[in-house]
């Protein structure tokens, strides 16, 4: 192997939001097969770098390279047409709208010559989808509101994963499990790296973080204070970064 | 588990109730009314022909509610095009006459959209102002006057004419319910209306450009609203300012109880239909029983208010 170019490279990102700054110069590399791990206290502005990276804000300034080219993203469709993908911390699911709707939200396959929608085959893409991420649920055709917690997490990550063909945003994605959802999620975003896709995750469990990441970047109150690798660190150094406190 | 297998009962009833009290009102006005003629053709094709313009002012309202959002100026665009109409009609031909109607109502629609979707006014309080606004604007353009639609072609099409003895408002009437249910349930367009109306946030972040799906719906409602003006223009062969302004009330009903959340995210345009339909039965056969004005609005609206309650009712509510 080659020595790698990174996925996105993110170069002096600041964010303000009218006069409050959210994200001060904040750099990072995230490469194929690699999970790095962002990690921060409430409003450290975790969910703001996802958010800048996918398009939904723009960055006050600084700039954004995907695969070393500079790239500007207005929306979420263009990011999502570059093959990044995000697990948002709500989920952004639609409660009324059956699974396999959900699956292919904004991306809604359509059929000759109409161009009405492919219902059957988006149920269908959708069942392989869950069946293969062992997603359990009773049926595609249930509306997300009839739906557990756990369940809802699985058709976030699912669809995540069924679109991303370069990099994948994670949001505190086992926030509201149990011990064993947690477990098979952490499974399930391990097993990412086989897809050779590039990962960020945010998660507030310094556990799941050291099991599952290869770097570690803490942010506190907008700053970024460093990255280290998972290897070369240990927790007592992680929570001192995060919380200032030595 | 009994209370549980009950209220999944009533769940399904209450998705159906529509159907249910459809055919509850048809068979009561049927037995009480048979010998005052409820049943005859006549009668009942009168129904159908009546509630043509509400029934398409119901379906361009679906879209509106379901993509969260709501308006309350339809009836004042139903005035206005329909005068656009008659008058434009008067000096020039067919064609240009209809386009004229129709973009009244979709352009009201685009201005009620772009203060909705890009300034992010609350469509209730937009739509407030716009209806009395184009309601002033219809009774100043022709100084209160009616004006006559003297054109047969129009009159026929949009009005007392048939295609193969199917009268030309029923012909409207299904082409506007199947080109509605086909748009709103399968098409990219309806999928986003209902998203932008259930979850505006997961939206966008999924890449659906939720203001432009706003401005659609409204200028769709528009455009629905202006076809019923020209209905009524050509049944009636003359436009006035009164047309639709007692419409709201009659439309609103007819899409809640045909099961169409009134805060968006899901609905139904058959549902639409049938709850016009039910209201223009309703309105034929309290006629046909002998009440007067004033006894017929308690009427309807004691129905009205249960019919809401009874779809709208959510034991799960805090
Ligand atoms: N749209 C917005 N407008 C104004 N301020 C915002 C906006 N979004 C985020 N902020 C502010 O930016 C800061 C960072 O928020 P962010 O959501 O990124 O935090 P976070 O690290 O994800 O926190 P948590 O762990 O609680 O999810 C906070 O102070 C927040 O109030
Ligand atoms: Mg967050």
């Amino acid at each position: 192997m080659t020595e790698l170019q990174p996925v996105l490279s993110l170069r002096g990102i600041n964010k303000a939001f009218d006069g409050l700054v959210a994200i001060q110069n904040f750099s990072l590399d995230l490469f194929s097969s690699k999970i790095v791990a962002l990690v921060g206290d409430n409003g450290a502005g975790k969910s703001t770098i996802i958010k800048v990276i996918s398009g939904i804000y723009p960055p006050t300034s600084g700039d954004i390279l995907l695969d070393g080219e500079m790239v500007y993203f207005s929306d979420a469709s263009s990011s999502r047409s570059k093959g990044i993908e995000v697990v948002h911390q709500d989920l952004a699911l639609v409660d009324e709208q059956p699974v396999y709707m959900n699956m292919f939200l904004g991306k809604e396959l359509t059929k000759k010559p109409f161009g009405l929608l492919n219902k059957a085959r988006m149920r269908e893409e959708s069942q392989n989808l869950v069946d293969a991420l062992d997603v359990r649920i009773p049926s595609t055709n249930l509306a997300i509101r009839n739906l557990s917690g756990g369940q809802r997490q699985g058709i976030a990550i699912a669809r995540a994963v069924h679109w991303a063909s370069k990099l994948i945003l994670l949001d505190e994605p086992t926030a509201a499990l149990g011990v064993a959802e947690t477990a098979k999620v952490e499974k399930l975003v391990s097993s990412l790296r086989e897809r050779k896709l590039a990962i960020l995750l945010i998660s507030h469990s310094l556990d799941q973080v050291f099991r599952l990441a290869d770097q570690i970047c803490v942010l506190r109150r907008g700053e970024q204070i460093g990255i280290r690798e998972t290897s070369k660190t240990n927790k007592n150094e992680i929570i001192s970064m995060i919380t200032g406190v030595h | 588990m009994e209370g549980s297998h009950l209220f999944s009962k009533w769940l399904n009833l209450q998705k159906n109730l529509i159907y249910i009290g459809f055919f509850g009102i048809f068979l009561f006005f049927a037995v009480t009314l048979y010998n005052d003629g409820f049943l005859t053709t006549r009668n009942l094709t009168n129904i159908v022909l009546q509630t043509a313009p509400a029934t398409i002012m119901a379906i361009g309202l679906v879209f509106v509610l379901s993509s969260g959002e709501i308006d309350i100026s339809f009836g004042s665009i139903v005035a206005v095009s329909a005068l656009t109409t008659a008058l434009v009609l008067q000096s020039a031909p067919l064609v240009i006459g209809i386009m004229a109607g129709l973009g009244a109502g979709l352009a009201i629609g685009f201005f009620n959209g772009i203060f909705v979707a890009y300034l992010r006014l609350p469509s209730f309080l937009v739509t407030l102002a716009t209806m009395g606004l184009f309601a002033g604007i219809a009774r100043s353009m022709t100084n209160l006057r009616s004006i006559p639609v003297l054109n047969d072609t129009f009159t026929g099409i949009f009005g007392s004419g048939k295609l193969f003895s199917i009268p030309s408002l029923v012909i409207w009437t299904i082409l506007a319910v199947l080109i509605g249910h086909i748009v709103y349930r399968h098409t990219r367009f309806g999928a986003h209306i209902l998203a932008v109306g259930d979850n505006a946030r997961a939206a966008q972040v999924s890449g659906i450009s939720v203001a432009r799906v706003r401005l659609y719906a409204l200028t769709l409602c528009g455009g629905m609203a202006g076809l019923a003006g020209m209905l009524y223009a050509g049944r009636l062969q003359a436009a006035k300012y009164t047309l639709g302004e007692s419409d709201l009330m009659t439309v609103i009903a007819a899409v809640i109880v045909g099961g169409t959340a009134l805060y968006g995210g899901k609905g139904s345009v058959v549902g639409a239909l049938f709850g016009s339909l039910m209201m223009g039965m309703l309105n034929n056969g309290l006629i046909l029983m002998g009440l007067d004005v004033s006894d017929q609005m308690i009427v309807r609206g004691v129905i009205i208010l249960l019919a809401v309650a009874l779809s709208l009712r959510n034991f799960n509510r805090i």
